[in-house]
């Protein structure tokens, strides 16, 4: 019997048809690895590759170098004792690229230096002043450096912001 | 600004997903489909939104994503590849009574789905009754008997 044309055109259609299943599977293989991606930490939120640990000085400080626009992420600092009150400078540019929420403890003062922040915290019984700070990061996704002074240390600590 | 970008980004984003998941995944909402797609509608509202939940940001991003839809209804007209490629094309997938089983197989679908719709749609139930099963580009499979063509 013969073939309407309907048919025959439709069928003429099956190479492209296989591409786009190839092209399906290749997408579902992408789809499960970006989920594995997302396990393991890679687009923030927790995870092996989104929290970073680093020593700087005597400064420990704890920090997720993938972050999400919109979600809040701890920035921790353990300062060990130098005597006195803790002082943490926020840079610059730190209000143009986050947003901080609180502190944990709360400071007991603030203050401005310059463009910066100064949060001025109290220590433990250890003499350690153990704080969190609970940031937002705003602005355009990409690549920046959360800058901090702790007690007169430096630190630079990379982050990478998604959408 | 934003808002029209965000929009932007989530329609092709989803567009994209839901293409290439595939046809099969949307061919008949079961409640499950119903229940997913809510859920998958309350994931993305934030993303649209943002902190900004103003009556202006709403009807912004409502307007963007209903031009979204008719700027692709437009290219789909006006280009056959666009169409084709948005849409998808039919698929044949028994020929003369005979099943085409890899074509099945990778529709994700079995013969039982295409004699389903051969009894629901034409009363047939044996598949020699059937002269030609077409899986639509919008998931549905059209059944031609063997005694019409």
């Amino acid at each position: 019997m013969a073939e309407p044309a309907e048919i025959a055109r439709i069928d003429r259609d099956i190479a492209f048809q296989r591409h786009v299943w190839r092209l399906q599977r290749v997408a579902w293989l992408a789809m499960a690895a970006l989920v594995v991606a997302a396990c393991l930490g890679l687009f923030g939120g927790g995870g092996p590759f989104a929290d970073q640990d680093r020593q700087i000085g005597d400064v420990q400080a704890s920090w997720a170098r993938m972050q999400r626009l919109g979600r809040t992420d701890p920035i921790r600092l353990d300062l060990p004792s130098r005597g006195g009150d803790a002082d943490v400078r926020l840079a610059g540019d730190f209000p143009r690229l986050w947003r901080l929420h609180d502190t944990t403890p709360p400071p007991l003062s603030t203050g401005t230096a310059g463009a910066g922040l100064v949060l001025r915290f109290g220590r433990d019984a250890d003499g350690v002043a153990r704080i969190a700070l609970h940031a937002e990061p705003i602005g355009a996704p990409g690549p920046r450096r959360l800058r901090i002074v702790a007690d007169g240390q430096s630190l630079d600590l990379p982050v990478l912001v998604w959408p | 600004m934003e808002s029209v970008l965000r929009a932007v980004a989530l329609y092709a984003i989803l567009l994209a997903l839901f293409r290439l998941t595939g046809r099969r995944s949307l061919r008949e909402t079961t409640p499950f489909d119903l229940v997913l797609l809510l859920v998958i509608g309350e994931a993305t509202q934030q993303a649209l939104l943002g902190n900004d939940f103003s009556m202006v940001n709403a009807v912004v991003v409502v307007v963007t994503l209903l031009l979204m839809d008719v700027g692709m209804s437009l290219l789909k007209q006006r280009s056959a590849t666009a169409g084709r490629l948005l849409d998808g094309v039919p698929t044949i997938l028994v020929a003369d009574g005979r099943p085409l089983e890899d074509r099945l197989r990778r529709a994700r679908l079995d013969i039982e789905d295409v004699l389903q719709a051969a009894r629901e749609r034409q009363g047939i139930a044996r598949l020699e009754q059937i002269r030609w099963a077409v899986l639509e580009a919008d998931g549905t499979i059209s059944v031609i008997p063997a005694d019409r063509s």
